[in-house]
């Protein structure tokens, strides 16, 4: 889980405890195992957590997008819908925490007249309008590194905290193209080998961020004395201070061809792996 | 006795000889005969003042200032007596379950005591008794001149029992005891500056410029930021400095430093070529400027700047320049504002400039006078102590999903 939702849910919780009901989104593009692990380790340390699968839900509304704004779209759509059929079960609700940060409320003075710019609140789809509840938002002066300070002193689980950030889409958005559960699931398998092998030589703290993309491409390959035509995946690690300037992480040669092997061995659906070796700018951190 | 006097026993023993010759045979010592002899009161001591305190008696108070304030007395004691007062009050609020012997027990104190300081919890409920130990503290700084020139006990003493009564009102005034405002004019490095200065655990918020409308006791400076416009376009980013300048400590980095140029007609410009990445400080010109503490001349400076400030009025002085410019840093003399105006052509917020946030903690902590309290333990303990109140018995519901928030705008940044 995401890194300002949980230092804001672990503040609620220690501030009013059981009155915080937390309602945790399976949308079937987490990461392998992500959804149980997450799910187990809150409610061990006492949060009240409810987990939600709605996986069927989320690929069934992806069904025949390829465009990747469509895709976040219907992605964001779904999670408000479940978001707010679940939230209707408690009836005595009447606050809406969210971890907002400083920098998603700071008013910016544009730089294109001397006008003032307010960012638009970022309630996607007025929700609070809608449920009639009133908005608390706990990390609303923070920076981001005082989110993770914060996080530190509410005792969050250094691997929460020090995790890359991951997308709200999700692999919704590393699956190029049109999103089918096959194509998750071997999405999954590639990027927790990937994932587990940076943790294993310590580089996973040396990058910023790391992700498997997949494809929208296919190429023969050869395996034993058999020919396959199977899908391309792409490998992504980046160093950055903020995540607005990014460089491609120069990965050890020997990792890359370890990983390259154990994921084209062990995979069925992918013969090929490629590194990507582009900054941001001109390129971005995911692909779509 | 010993209140008044301290534990010096020579003294002691001196008022107790003079006390003594004075005495008539067989007549018993009174509280009025010392206050006679000696010139103390039993009713006008420290330990009297924490009484009146905890209780709230404003009148008893004000009758023990005024009794004090002629009298060349030592506001240390009173801390010291405050101190334990109300540290014991405050350990006193997570006592909950205990039986009173066990708490008096924890507290070090008599069970006959307790119920003053139970009152006093009744009367300063602990997150007021909270602020106090931190007025407590500062004051104690205060007394022993840090940040303060001039101290005069008896002032103190006046300021801080108003505050013990009133930090009610401050308390739900704000959550933050104090803050620096950044007055944003569109630059690139805003944000980098109000990190810079959250660094030095001292709170901040960021204002577009045309949102500022006046400031309260919590503001401790304003900063300007610098702006991509220029001072001479016609169109240029105004505010009224005169609300501000002179009154509170001000940094003005770059265009808000040309800004105040351009308004009080301080200086002229030239036109030049841009002028963008390092330079050196070649010359700090004053050397005991608090701005310039610890820090050496030929510094890297990061500049950013289209016009170029090229004279300073009179009131002004130069105290730092570069090579290529003369007006790299120039500060308002000592004698012309109540408090001083300080203004950069450089960026001291970009990390290229290799002991800017040297020279933030030295605006901020030598200049401004803040009290580093942004810490994450702080921000934590009071965001739920306010949660807590704000929320009451409500529920509160909050989705999670697997990444980066979707009530988010962020969501797209990746």
């Amino acid at each position: 889980m995401e890194l300002d939702s949980s230092v804001a849910a672990m503040m609620l919780h220690k501030a009013i405890g059981k009155q915080l009901i937390c309602i945790f989104v399976d949308n079937g593009l987490m990461r392998k195992n992500e959804f149980e692990d997450v799910l187990h380790s809150y409610q061990d340390i006492g949060l009240n957590i409810i987990g939600v699968d709605a996986s069927n839900e989320f690929l069934s509304a992806l069904k025949g997008l390829s465009n990747p704004e469509d895709k976040r779209k219907a992605i964001g759509k779904v999670f408000i819908d479940v978001f707010e059929r679940e939230a209707k079960k408690y009836q005595n609700v009447k606050w809406l925490g969210q971890g907002t940060i400083y920098p998603d409320v700071i008013e910016s003075v544009s730089v294109h007249g001397p006008s003032v710019t307010i960012k638009s609140h970022h309630n996607v789809g007025g929700l609070p309008d809608i449920m009639g509840l009133k908005i608390v938002e706990p990390l609303r002066n923070l920076f981001k590194d005082e989110v993770r300070k914060a996080g530190r002193e509410l005792h969050i689980d250094p691997n929460i905290l020090n995790r890359h950030p991951f997308p709200g889409p999700g692999l919704g958005i590393r699956v190029l193209g049109e999103i089918t559960p096959e194509k998750v699931r071997i999405l999954q398998e590639a990027d927790a080998i990937f994932i587990n092998g940076l943790k294993k030589t310590g580089l996973y703290h040396e990058v910023w961020q790391a992700a498997a993309i997949l494809l929208p491409v296919y190429s023969v390959g050869v395996m034993g004395d058999e020919r396959t035509y199977e899908q391309a995946l792409a490998l992504r690690a980046v160093n950055s201070v903020d995540g607005m300037t990014g460089e491609w992480s120069k990965l050890p040669y020997e990792f890359l061809a370890n990983i390259s092997s154990e994921i084209i061995n062990n995979v069925r659906g992918i013969n090929r792996v490629v590194y990507d070796i582009s900054t941001k700018p001109p390129s971005t951190i995911e692909w779509e | 006795m010993t209140e008044y006097l301290g534990n010096d026993l020579t003294k002691i023993s001196n008022e107790i000889d003079k006390l003594a010759l004075n005495l008539a045979v067989n007549e018993t010592i009174t509280s009025a005969l010392i206050e006679k002899y000696i010139g103390i009161s039993k009713d006008y001591n420290f330990f009297e003042l924490q009484k009146a305190i905890a209780t709230r008696d404003k009148e008893k108070i004000y009758n023990i200032i005024s009794y004090l304030i002629p009298k060349q007395f030592s506001i240390i004691p009173a801390i010291i007596t405050l101190y334990n007062f109300f540290s014991r009050v405050y350990m006193l609020a997570y006592t909950s379950g205990k039986s009173n012997q066990e708490i008096c027990k924890d507290l070090g104190i008599r069970e006959f005591f307790l119920k003053d300081y139970s009152n006093a919890l009744t009367n300063y409920p602990v997150n007021k008794t909270k602020m106090i130990l931190q007025f407590l503290c500062e004051y104690d700084l205060k007394s022993k001149g840090v940040n303060q020139v001039n101290t005069n006990d008896s002032a103190l003493l006046k300021e801080l029992t108003w505050k013990i009564l009133h930090c009610f009102d401050f308390y739900y005034l704000c959550t933050m005891k104090q803050k620096i405002l950044i007055l944003d004019f569109g630059s690139q490095y805003t944000q980098l500056i109000a990190r810079r200065v959250r660094e030095q655990n001292v709170y901040c918020e960021v204002l577009p410029f045309n949102k500022y409308n006046g400031v309260d006791d919590t503001v401790k400076a304003i900063i300007l930021s610098g702006s991509p416009f220029s001072v001479r376009q016609p169109d240029a980013l105004q505010i009224d400095l005169n609300q501000f300048i002179g009154k509170l400590p001000v940094l003005a980095i770059c265009y808000g430093a040309q800004l105040g140029c351009s308004k009080f007609r301080w200086c002229c410009f030239k036109i030049r070529q841009r002028e963008y990445g390092k330079a050196m400080l070649s010359e700090i010109l004053s050397d005991d400027d608090p701005l310039f503490d610890d820090i050496q001349s030929n510094t890297q400076v990061w500049m950013s700047h289209g016009d170029t400030i090229t004279d300073i009025p009179s009131d002004f002085e130069l105290i730092a320049s570069t090579d290529d410019v003369k007006v790299a840093a120039f500060r308002s003399k000592s004698a012309t504002y109540a408090a001083p105006t300080y203004c950069l052509q450089f960026h001291p917020e970009v990390t290229h400039s290799i002991d800017g946030p040297k020279l933030i903690a030295n605006f901020l902590f030598k200049i401004a006078h803040c009290v580093p309290d942004w810490t994450p333990a702080s921000f934590v303990e009071e965001s739920i102590q306010t949660i807590k109140e704000k929320i009451g018995s409500d529920q509160v519901i909050m989705g999670l999903s697997g990444g980066v928030r979707f009530f988010s705008s962020c969501y797209d940044a990746a």
